[in-house]
């Protein structure tokens, strides 16, 4: 395994875990930051931090260890914490509105769906325009490919919020779409 | 008929739902056209989501890591008795909380045997004869301004005229007392040090950066 061949000072082993992991280290980095030059400052600062820190990481198979992704997207989302300085109270506060049920459509609304394109230029802008939070979630959840429980552990947050976070991003997006189909 | 929750509808689209709470959602979905269409709004949004483009990194950028990488050894932990100092700046949340322990139950020690000179005075007796001889301590006072400072053996304030030298028991009880006070204030301080300790230590652990430079 890479992760156990560079704690033990294997440089190659890390090399190829940079490169494994960089675009996604970097991609994260820049939705959350929005600029291209800071967002690979921080994704060198990462795994530099991650080089330095390698013979504290414990595997997913020892007690209080972690997958390498979980314990690496950790370290990035703690270096987003200190550019961004909201971001961890935001993910930490919960919304108080409620997820609410499917509501009927009002009556006779006209149904006339918008194009193909514009609806998905429309979503994409909306992505873009995310609260940090969502698109932190987000991004660990699609990009990063990494379940509900490796987020809550990734960010350190009840397994919970994770959910009530996804949940409320993907929703604004619905109804940005509803809206447009009205 | 009462629709389905968005937190439903969303753990069914990712598969998250157990397998009977599925069946009760498809069985819902089959029957209901609004939450149809709401699912499939948010299949659109699942879409959307997965084609947000990836950029590529920046030319270069793993071999800008394995340069600042190659100038950075990973940290190298010997052990504390050959390098006491970087031992100690590693780890120095932990000898806090070693430390912070140690001194309290240092100071619990030394002021449970200064208490339990004798028998008597050790524990919750010592609070009783406390409230006991503040009590008479009171009831002097009262004695000796009513009967005035000249009459025998009790002064204005109250405490006992005796020949010098010899040891009162209100003396040794207030020594025993602030002796108690010194070691709960010297206790509480040790213990916050400690919960602070636990804190750095639980922060670091988080940041998954244990060891550091």
């Amino acid at each position: 395994m890479l992760a156990l061949r560079a704690q033990r000072g294997d440089q190659d082993a890390f090399a190829a875990l940079v490169t494994r992991h960089q675009r996604y280290v970097y991609n994260l980095a820049y939705r959350l930051l929005r600029d291209a030059h800071e967002a690979e400052d921080l994704t060198q600062e990462a795994f530099l931090r991650a080089w330095r820190a390698i013979r504290g990481y414990r595997g997913a198979n020892e007690a209080g260890g972690a997958k390498f992704t979980t314990w690496l997207y950790r370290i990035v989302t703690n270096l987003c914490y200190n550019r961004l300085p909201g971001l961890r109270r935001q993910l930490v506060q919960e919304d108080a509105e409620r997820l609410e049920r499917v509501a009927a459509p009002a009556e006779n609304a006209p149904r006339a769906l918008v194009e193909a394109g514009e609806r998905r230029a429309r979503v994409q802008a909306a992505i873009e325009a995310l609260p940090d939070k969502y698109k932190l979630i987000v991004t660990l959840y699609y990009l990063q490919d990494q379940s509900y429980q490796e987020i809550a552990a990734t960010l350190g947050l009840p397994l919970g919020t994770v959910k009530t976070h996804l949940y409320r991003a993907r929703g604004r997006l619905k109804d940005l779409l509803a809206e447009g189909q009205d | 008929m009462e629709h389905l929750r968005q937190d439903e509808l969303q753990a069914y689209l990712d598969g998250t739902l157990p397998p009977e709470e599925g069946r009760a959602v498809r069985a819902h979905l089959d029957a209901c056209a609004e939450c149809r269409t709401e699912l499939a709004l948010l299949r659109e949004v699942d879409e959307a989501l997965r084609a947000w483009p990836v950029l590529p990194e920046p030319e270069g950028l793993a071999a800008r890591v394995m340069a600042e990488v190659q100038a950075t050894s990973p940290v190298q932990t010997p052990p504390p008795w050959e390098a006491p100092w970087p031992w100690l700046r590693a780890h120095w949340s932990e000898v806090l909380l070693g430390a912070a322990l140690a001194a309290t139950v240092v100071v619990l020690v030394v002021s449970a045997r200064a208490l339990g000179g004798t028998r008597d005075y050790a524990g919750l007796r010592f609070w009783e004869l406390e409230a006991e001889r503040a009590l008479a301590q009171v009831e002097r006072v009262w004695y000796a301004i009513r009967a005035d400072a000249r009459s025998d053996g009790w002064d204005a304030v109250g405490v006992p005229s005796r020949p010098v030298g010899e040891s009162s028991r209100p003396a040794r009880y207030a020594a025993q007392f602030y002796c108690w006070v010194a070691g709960v204030i010297a206790g509480v301080v040790t213990l916050g040090a400690g919960a602070a300790g636990v804190r750095v230590l639980a922060q670091q652990w988080r940041q998954g950066l244990h060891v550091t430079t």
